[in-house]
């Protein structure tokens, strides 16, 4: 058997996709080009595809992570010419030996945030970049979660924030780039950090929010590429 | 607010996006026919339609024609569309429907009608045909519910009646000449009036009796007095579906789909499908399995559907089966059977596709009777009842659903104890039959729905159930269902009902549909957004009584709206089969013997 690694793009359209959808869509994409899937044993064979982070509907990504289970290797030449309908594209993929599951080792997202504002004013009077040191400089920043028995519990979503950096701006728009805790220690949800940066200020006409890596971290401490796992 | 915005706070925003594997793009050049595909339901009931897969490829292999397609929007995706003044798109290009050469709309069931004026008003298309000019897009429509096109005759151009894998092609042909400004819209309709199977309604006109029926019906302009429904007469030949669009969603029938005959020779007399779609073509089981290793390597779906209208009439059933699991079992692809025969055949064949999972089965005895199941026509014994239970349960089943209609002509209560006294069967054997290793409890499930009578049936001339009626049937039903291991579920009369009014209603019934779309009607056929009350404000306002449509029992020598159809089938013929009925006598499958309904004098050379 045989773990392939995949870091795969869904953008435009194809954003709209949601996380099953998404499976699916793999999946077949993987039965027309005959790679030898790996099924599961029991009543219901399914081939066995791993997704390291679902990625919510209607955000895009750059470098996502999954893994597909092959009876037998194939040249990768072949898998990086799959093609998919628009929007996804493989990007990367190898063979990797058997190890700790992605979903059990992602750590962190990062995110491109763009923002734009309909008057170059507006954007001015909001200051992001002061505002963003006042947002990190908080001693906490309190909100509620939904937990899975149903009940609320509170988290302090700083300490879901490994790190914001300024990227750029220019009239009427800036851009950020925000690593984030995902995974099974928690996940912050780049809407929640968006609507705590603009809580009681204007509000952007429009918001871009591309994840461009999916991170682990190292034994160092430091992060890595999840891909490289 | 722009697409993507909106998008973003919709529900399931997949139904809107296009793009779908085996979706087609073409160049947009000025001599292009932009043809729109529409289907007047949401993306996931649409998708599943094959015929829309077959007609969306079909016109796509034409090099002149680019066939794209749209949906009713979902009601969360309307109101953000109407508030936005943002006109209903295709998919392929996300082009404004108003800028279509030809809209085609597919006529699947009733109920979808008001759908039709929603998708026509949020492209800003005029809704009836007399005020559309050339600029605006030619509004076409087929499918099985034109061949009563009447109640939406104000709105259509043209029907095409029957299949329309050659007739579309034809119509192109005239279609180009008028997109080429060698003729004009009138010039064009006329002449698509004179290929056999299209009708134009505003060549024809009805005139009505005092008493509301029917007195003429005239051609006009040339137009043929009779329109003959076309049909492909070699399945093995000519267009094979190859190929599907790959939906994202998760939609009704997410699979691969081969279909393996049309027509079906059992001969039920409730069946309008069994009656249109007549005579039987085959399809070759080579042809069958070369279809369906050409669309699984196309698309990747992990599942295959044998379609037809009852697929265990296929005459090699067995072997196209074996040769398909021989095939596919190695790649963990599975077939399934869309519909399965109450018999001990039907039980075998499922063995084999369902080696060891146990889903659900279902069943559609119709009838609670050997008497009314006679009635019907409907080739179902008791003994086939029993010995069916008796091999589902011991093969380790223990849910079945089963399927009843009620409403049928001469039904009495006795026919309703027997729908409960089947359910009793069931959960009876269950006990006798099921094996040592069984740790469940059984399940019956026993649905009804009410009878609608429909055109070119031999019930045609019949008069529906009312409603009341209805009600105290499902009522006494409920009653008497106390086995706990019965559960029984029911369709709500209403939208039967209305159902029954459009299936066999006139052109008067244009005005209605429009006055209940502007009242907000929309979705009819689905139980969250059907409104009664608002249908019947339109009748109030229309002053159209629905009860001439549905409830009232028509004399045999009454000129129907949809005579001017030959869809095949003699009228004598449909009325024998009235008369057999009532008596309750039997009419064997046409497969063992010739039972004289016309089509094969009517359609083909003299044999079928």
């Amino acid at each position: 058997m045989e773990t392939l690694r995949i870091m795969y793009t869904k953008t435009g359209y194809l954003r709209f996709l949601g996380h099953l959808e998404l499976m699916k869509l793999f999946e077949r994409v993987f039965r027309l080009n005959h790679l030898p899937l790996k099924f599961s044993e029991g009543f219901n064979p399914i081939p066995k595809l791993t997704f390291a982070a679902p990625l919510s509907v209607g955000l895009s990504t750059e470098g996502d992570v999954m893994e597909v289970q092959l009876t037998e290797a194939v040249p990768l030449l072949d898998v990086m010419k799959i093609q998919f309908p628009e929007g996804i594209e493989i990007k990367a993929a190898r063979f990797v030996d058997a190890g700790p599951s992605l979903m059990s080792k992602v750590a962190f997202s990062k995110y491109r945030l763009t923002f734009s504002f309909e008057e170059a004013k507006e954007m001015t009077a909001l200051n992001p970049k002061h505002r963003l040191g006042e947002l990190l400089g908080a001693e906490t920043l309190l909100y509620n979660k939904k937990t899975k028995r149903g009940g609320e519990k509170s988290i302090n979503m700083l300490e879901q924030i490994r790190g914001v950096d300024w990227v750029s701006q220019s009239e009427g728009s800036f851009c950020i780039e925000a690593t984030l805790q995902t995974g099974s220690q928690g996940s912050l949800n780049p809407q929640m950090f968006i609507d705590a940066f603009f809580e009681n200020s204007i509000q952007p006409t429009s918001v871009e929010i591309l994840r461009t890596a999916l991170l682990y971290e190292g034994d160092d401490g430091a992060l890595v590429n999840l891909f490289e796992l | 607010m722009h697409l993507e915005a909106m998008l973003e706070k919709v529900e399931k925003p997949s139904r809107y996006i296009g793009g779908e594997m085996n979706t087609y793009m073409k160049p947009i050049v000025p001599s292009l026919v932009r043809y729109c595909f529409a289907f007047p339901d949401v993306y996931e009931v649409g998708m599943s339609h094959l015929g829309m897969q077959i007609l969306y490829r079909l016109l796509n292999e034409i090099e002149t024609v680019f066939c794209e397609r749209a949906f009713a929007p979902w009601t969360d995706m309307e109101a953000l569309m109407r508030e936005n003044r943002m006109p209903l798109f295709t998919l392929e290009t996300k082009t404004p429907l108003s800028e279509m050469d030809i809209i085609g709309f597919t006529l699947q069931y009733e109920l979808s009608y008001s759908n039709i004026l929603n998708m026509l008003e949020l492209s800003g298309i005029p809704l009836f045909s007399k005020d559309r000019s050339h600029l605006d897009p030619l509004i076409i429509a087929g499918g099985p519910c034109a061949y009563n096109p009447e109640p939406i005759a104000d709105f259509i151009d043209a029907f095409f009646i029957g299949e329309a894998e050659e007739l579309l092609p034809e119509f192109m042909i005239v279609f180009n000449e008028y997109k080429a400004g060698k003729i004009d819209k009138e010039a064009m309709l006329k002449a698509a009036s004179q290929i056999e199977g299209i009708y134009v309604p505003k060549f024809y006109t009805p005139k009505y009796k005092e008493d509301g029926t029917l007195s003429s019906f005239e051609a006009t302009d040339g137009a043929p007095a009779k329109i003959k429904k076309r049909i492909i007469r070699d399945f093995d030949q000519g267009f094979q579906l190859e190929s599907m669009i790959v939906p994202f969603a998760d939609i009704v029938h997410d699979r691969a789909m081969v279909e393996i005959f049309r027509g079906c020779t059992r001969g039920c007399r409730f069946c309008q499908a069994g009656m249109l779609y007549r005579p039987i073509r085959e399809k070759k089981p080579e042809t069958i399995v070369s279809n369906a290793e050409k669309i699984l390597d196309s698309t990747g779906f992990e599942e295959v559907s044998l379609a037809s209208l009852s697929t265990m009439d296929y005459s090699a059933i067995g072997p196209v089966i074996t040769s398909l699991i021989d095939r596919l079992e190695s790649r963990n692809i599975g077939v399934s059977l869309p519909s399965l025969r109450l018999d001990s055949f039907s039980v075998d064949v499922l063995e084999e596709i369902q080696k060891i999972k146990k889903t659900g089965l279902t069943f559609a005895p119709e009838a609670g009777t050997q008497r009314l199941r006679d009635v019907i026509n409907k080739g179902v014994s008791e003994e086939n009842i029993r010995s069916t239970f008796e091999s589902i349960f011991s093969l380790g089943w223990n849910r079945v659903k089963l399927y009843f209609m009620l409403g049928l002509p001469t039904e009495t209560f006795e026919d309703l104890d027997g729908i409960n006294e089947i359910g009793n069967l069931g959960t009876y054997l269950f006990k006798q039959n099921k094996p040592d290793y069984m740790k469940k409890n059984v399940q019956v499930t026993i649905s009804t729905s009410c009878f609608v009578p429909k055109p070119f049936t031999p019930f045609q001339w019949i008069g529906q159930d009312s409603i009341p009626v209805f009600k105290e049937k499902i009522a006494y039903l409920r009653n008497k269902i106390t086995n706990k291991k019965v559960t029984y579920n029911y369709h709500d009369p209403e939208t039967s009902a209305l159902e029954g009014v459009f299936a066999r209603g006139d052109r008067r019934l244009s005005a209605v549909i429009y006055e209940a779309f502007k009242l907000g009607c929309r979705f009819d056929g689905w139980q969250e957004y059907f409104d009664y009350d608002k249908w019947q404000e339109a009748f109030r306002k229309t002053g159209v009584d629905p009860d001439f449509y549905n409830t009232r029992t028509r004399s045999t020598d009454e000129l129907l709206p949809w005579d001017f159809i030959d869809a095949g089938v003699n009228k004598a013929y449909l009325e024998r089969e009235f008369n057999r009925a009532i008596k309750g006598e039997v009419t064997e499958d046409c497969r063992l013997g010739c039972t004289g309904c016309g089509v094969n004098v009517n359609i083909l050379d003299g044999v079928c």
